[in-house]
């Protein structure tokens, strides 16, 4: 993992792909240590709630997007703020792409802050989650940045 | 178009909105975090791998940016909505400000309120937004998250 540093990122820089195409195993996993079952778990549940057949939980699609974003920024970088909002619900077979983009870098003097548009899009170019991030990340100048 | 007369005529319980209240706490174990980051897909070695995280900036694993969901608490506060039904209700968003990760070991603690209800109407009815803001703390008392998290009840016909 390559660590990023504030100087080196620029507005318009692309984060990801993150690819993921979730299996029915890797969603009943995550619905096992989420404690979630219904709809993400049953055929049956899901024709009862409306839906053509499982889904996948929100959780599940807003880790992916997170994952795209702390990928990216290493183990000297923080997520200091994350907003989601779901679009569309993500079904079995769904090709997914995490994608971020720098959208303004701010430094107050004590923390390095990178401002990220980040989205996850299916095999149709639908955006189905669309979210921001504010990231700290250290600086070259003072390599004893924040961890918190 | 958002309708605060809308609102008048739904029948929800009003006098919970903005009471803060503990919905529990919960020790995070290390277990807990691998299995949440192994059921992601997740690679990064400060949440998997014991003794990367050791000599990382935390000293420890630590969860990932959503492990919080799946913290065994109790119920958040119920405003007892009588619109919709459950079904017809879905996750709008989240909006999460973080101030320290969670630390395998940690003792997370948690409180919640109401703090919104709003109607909107539109092309396909009326949707009810109940905003619920949660605050999660550790065992040195600092708060390590505040989520705000909006549920969304669409009209039924039922």
């Amino acid at each position: 993992m390559n660590q990023p540093y504030f100087e080196d990122v620029e507005p318009g820089d692309e984060i990801g792909p993150l690819v993921k195409q979730p299996s029915r195993e890797e969603v009943t996993a995550f619905a096992k240590v989420s404690r979630l079952g219904g709809r993400f778990t049953s055929d049956e549940a899901a024709h009862g709630e409306g839906y053509d057949t499982w889904i996948l939980s929100a959780w599940q699609s807003m880790g992916y997007l997170a994952q795209v974003i702390t990928n990216w920024m290493g183990q000297d970088g923080s997520l200091s703020k994350f907003q989601v909002f779901f679009r569309r619900v993500v079904g079995p077979g769904d090709l997914l792409q995490c994608r971020a983009i720098v959208t303004d870098k701010i430094s107050d003097g004590n923390r390095n802050m990178v401002v990220l548009d980040a989205f996850m899009e299916n095999q149709k170019g639908e955006h189905l989650i669309q979210g921001t991030a504010e990231v700290i990340l250290p600086s070259r100048t003072s390599l004893t940045d924040h961890k918190g | 178009m958002s309708t605060g007369d809308v609102l008048d005529n739904i029948e929800f319980d009003r006098s919970i909105i903005g009471v803060d209240v503990p919905i529990g706490s919960h020790k995070v174990t290390k277990r807990e975090i691998v299995a949440y980051a192994e059921a992601m897909g997740e690679t990064n070695p400060l949440y998997l791998d014991e003794k990367v995280a050791k000599n990382g900036p935390y000293g420890t694993i630590i969860a990932p940016p959503g492990f919080y969901h799946s913290i065994r608490l109790k119920q958040m506060p119920d405003i007892k909505l009588k619109f919709g039904n459950r079904n017809s209700g879905f996750i709008g968003g989240q909006s999460i400000e973080y101030f320290e990760p969670i630390l395998a070991g940690d003792t997370i603690s948690a409180t919640a309120h109401v703090a919104n209800v709003y109607a909107k109407t539109g092309r396909t009815g009326t949707l009810v937004f109940i905003i619920r803001r949660t605050t999660y703390s550790n065992q040195h008392g600092r708060t390590v998250m505040i989520v705000d998290g909006s549920t969304v009840r669409r009209e039924t016909s039922e």
